[in-house]
């Protein structure tokens, strides 16, 4: 009993938890223009740089906050839960030694016309901000509002119906008005920052007080002219792996299938960067390569229609859905087939059949988006010949030093028997 | 009337040399043999990637060869940059360097027929490669055309370098085993660190420890002059392209030609430092 006991009491003791060193400090908290929407990011102490993108405005505050690094993904985080303070004064920007801007605390929105997954953001600022939360406040109680009523008259509608049902009435019942459609639009919740609007080029920026440069604040604002590139990319499912696609990002990437066999195609619509311009600013602590490119994904794309071109011709292949059914067994494995009416689709994807004819390559294209995937066939190859093929050099040169060979022998003998 | 015969310019005795030596190199099993080999590469790397499709249906690359022509272009950088050292070194060691040097033909036209020679020999093995590749057909029936042939135009600038760092080596030193040594000890060294470099870039952050962090900060800090003096950082531009799936592009042979001309001045200013003489 005793030891049970004892072996209770050593199961309910808390084990020894990892709890990291943190430190107030001084960081930066930014809402960064990435191309397509505003990212949310921090710049830890220690970062002296803050890259943001040209060509849209980003927001920035100086927050006091707990830091603190964790070993397991060597990086630091910040708890905005316990403090997040933020510093107030103006923020000082120059370049070169020369006083650049000096900008003033104000309240910013972010303002997305068709909701903050299409993109296509842009930050208002002050009254404007302010204004166009208060407006998308109001449209969003109006709708709920229209939105209830509305449900109230069809449920009316339906008791109506009922009703006259049960009564035997044939009189008809005016059906009630549609459900009102949201809207996509979403504007932030107003929150305070410094605007960054400068032009490409390395800067210094510090936050200034009354007594003067707040400590903690001076880094290395460094403005990019991002060279970014919309694009058509798509996204290969084999037909063995569906939950794995392959991404084939530009048209340099081919696509080679077994002969006979199935895949199937996503497209989707992203921005290509350089990673190194990308990385830095949506995620300051990660290590980028120089000199790869990154191809960010914003959306499926509503394209629903490419030509395949082969030998023999071209055909247009449409877009389908496709079920994924799990085989009954215990065993893994699925079996893919179009989807039938009513269900729900696994994949919304062009099938692609490669040909088990030899007919060559295929081309899969999107004329008015620029797009083009080469598909090549595999077939088994001959083994035997291409490795006597790979040993021929060596064979020749033998061969060709073997007769050289026996020619001088024999004009050597025919030499010694003259007369 | 006696007419002194006119010494050859620097032009005709660079190509004189270099006909002749290459025509004994083509006349050599060595070069046939080193032919078949990476032919052979290039069979056992169609191999395993035909063997791929009995599980995989589909694989997405911008070219399939890119991994086998790095390991070729690696394997012919590292033997004829083996070559070119005990080649110059052998020279010297049976005096017949001082023979030639005695004649109308200096330091320059030596280094230059050895590397014309050997830049001729990548050529010519690079081209049966090619011809192997389309005709041969290692990765399957098909797989290889035009376009997958095209990767092979720029990768062998990227064996330059360590051909031309042999010269250097052969150059400087005295006897044929001191080359292959030196020149080998140097090649591994220097190829041990882009190794290093590039299994701790490969690494997750937060799977390393903290002393390859720190490592791998000096090698990324090294990274910029390494550029610029390490012949194994040229030849292993083909297999970042392959881990970027990226193909080669006319502009990244700058820094390997301009690698390979600068060691190439070295290989001439060490022959003259040193002399003739073992």
């Amino acid at each position: 009993m005793k030891v049970l006991l004892l072996g209770l009491m050593l199961a309910a003791t808390p084990g020894f938890a990892l709890d990291p060193e943190r430190r107030e400090v001084t960081v930066i908290s930014g809402r960064l223009w990435e191309g397509h929407k505003f990212t949310e990011m921090f710049l830890p102490s220690n970062a002296q740089v803050l890259s943001v993108m040209a060509g849209q405005d980003s927001a920035i505050s100086f927050v006091r906050t707990q830091e603190y690094y964790w070993p397991l993904s060597r990086q630091v985080y910040v708890d905005f839960e316990s403090q997040r303070d933020p510093l107030s004064g103006r923020l000082r920007i120059e370049q070169d030694g020369r006083m650049i801007a000096e900008v003033e605390q104000a309240p910013f929105a972010i303002d997305y016309p068709q909701g903050a997954v299409n993109g296509n953001g842009r930050l208002l600022w002050g009254e404007e901000a302010e204004a166009a939360h208060i407006a998308y406040l109001r449209s969003e109680t109006e709708f709920n509002r229209a939105f209830v009523e509305a449900q109230r008259a069809r449920t009316a509608y339906e008791q109506a119906l009922l009703d006259a049902a049960r009564a035997g009435s044939t009189e008809p019942i005016p059906p009630p008005a549609p459900l009102p459609q949201p809207s996509m639009r979403l504007v932030t919740k107003p929150a305070s920052g410094y605007r960054i609007a400068v032009e490409p080029g390395e800067y210094r920026i510090s936050l200034v007080g009354e007594g003067g440069v707040l400590p903690g604040t001076e880094r290395t604002l460094r403005v990019i002219a991002v060279e970014s590139q919309s694009a058509l990319v798509a996204d290969i499912i084999p037909e063995e792996r569906w939950t794995r696609p392959l991404p084939a990002n530009s048209d340099a990437s081919r696509i080679y299938a077994r002969a006979g066999s199935t895949f199937y195609m996503t497209l989707a619509e992203a921005t290509r960067f350089r990673e190194a311009d990308y990385l830095a600013v949506v995620s300051p602590q990660a290590t980028a390569s120089a000199d790869r490119d990154l191809w960010v994904r914003r959306q499926p794309s509503e394209i629903d229609t490419v030509l395949l071109s082969h030998a023999a011709g071209s055909e247009t292949l449409a877009r389908a859905g496709f079920k994924v059914e799990q085989t009954s067994s215990s065993g893994f494995g699925y079996t893919v087939r179009p989807a039938r009416d009513g269900e729900t689709v696994d994949i919304d994807a062009f099938a692609i059949t490669v040909p088990n004819d030899r007919a060559g390559r295929l081309q899969l294209a999107v004329t008015q988006a620029g797009f083009t995937r080469e598909v090549v066939a595999v077939w088994q190859r001959n083994g035997l010949l291409s490795l006597l093929l790979a040993l021929m050099p060596l064979l020749a040169f033998l061969g060709y030093a073997l007769i050289s060979h026996m020619r001088r022998g024999g004009r050597a003998s025919g030499a010694d028997v003259e007369p | 009337m006696n007419v002194a015969p006119t010494p050859a310019g620097p032009l005709t005795a660079t190509a004189l040399l270099t006909w002749r030596e290459l025509r004994s190199r083509l006349g050599s099993v060595w070069f046939w043999a080193v032919s078949s080999v990476t032919c052979f590469m290039a069979w056992l790397y169609g191999a395993g990637f035909v063997t791929s499709f009995n599980t995989e249906s589909v694989i997405v690359t911008t070219d399939p060869l890119l991994a086998v022509n790095a390991l070729v272009v690696v394997f012919l950088g590292v033997v004829l940059g083996l070559r070119l050292a005990a080649s110059m070194a052998w020279e010297r060691e049976h005096r017949t360097l001082e023979v030639l040097l005695i004649g109308p033909v200096g330091w320059p036209t030596v280094i230059s027929a050895k590397v014309l020679v050997e830049i001729a020999v990548l050529a010519l093995l690079m081209l049966i490669y090619a011809v192997y590749l389309a005709v041969a057909q290692p990765l399957g029936a098909g797989v290889i055309s035009a376009g997958e042939l095209g990767g092979l135009v720029l990768v062998p600038v990227f064996a330059l370098p360590v051909m031309a760092m042999g010269l250097v080596v052969g150059a400087a030193l005295g006897t044929v085993r001191a080359a292959v040594v030196v020149f080998l000890v140097l090649f591994g060294a220097l190829a041990a660190v882009e190794a290093a470099h590039a299994a701790l870039t490969a690494q997750p952050v937060e799977q390393q420890s903290l002393a390859s962090l720190y490592v791998s900060h000096v090698l990324d800090l090294a990274a910029p002059g390494l550029d610029v003096i390490s012949p194994a950082r040229m030849l292993a531009v083909p297999l970042r392209a392959l881990s970027r799936q990226a193909g080669l592009v006319p502009t990244q042979t700058l820094l390997p030609l301009g690698q390979a001309a600068l060691l190439i001045g070295l290989a001439i200013l060490a022959g003259r430092m040193r002399g003739a003489m073992r």
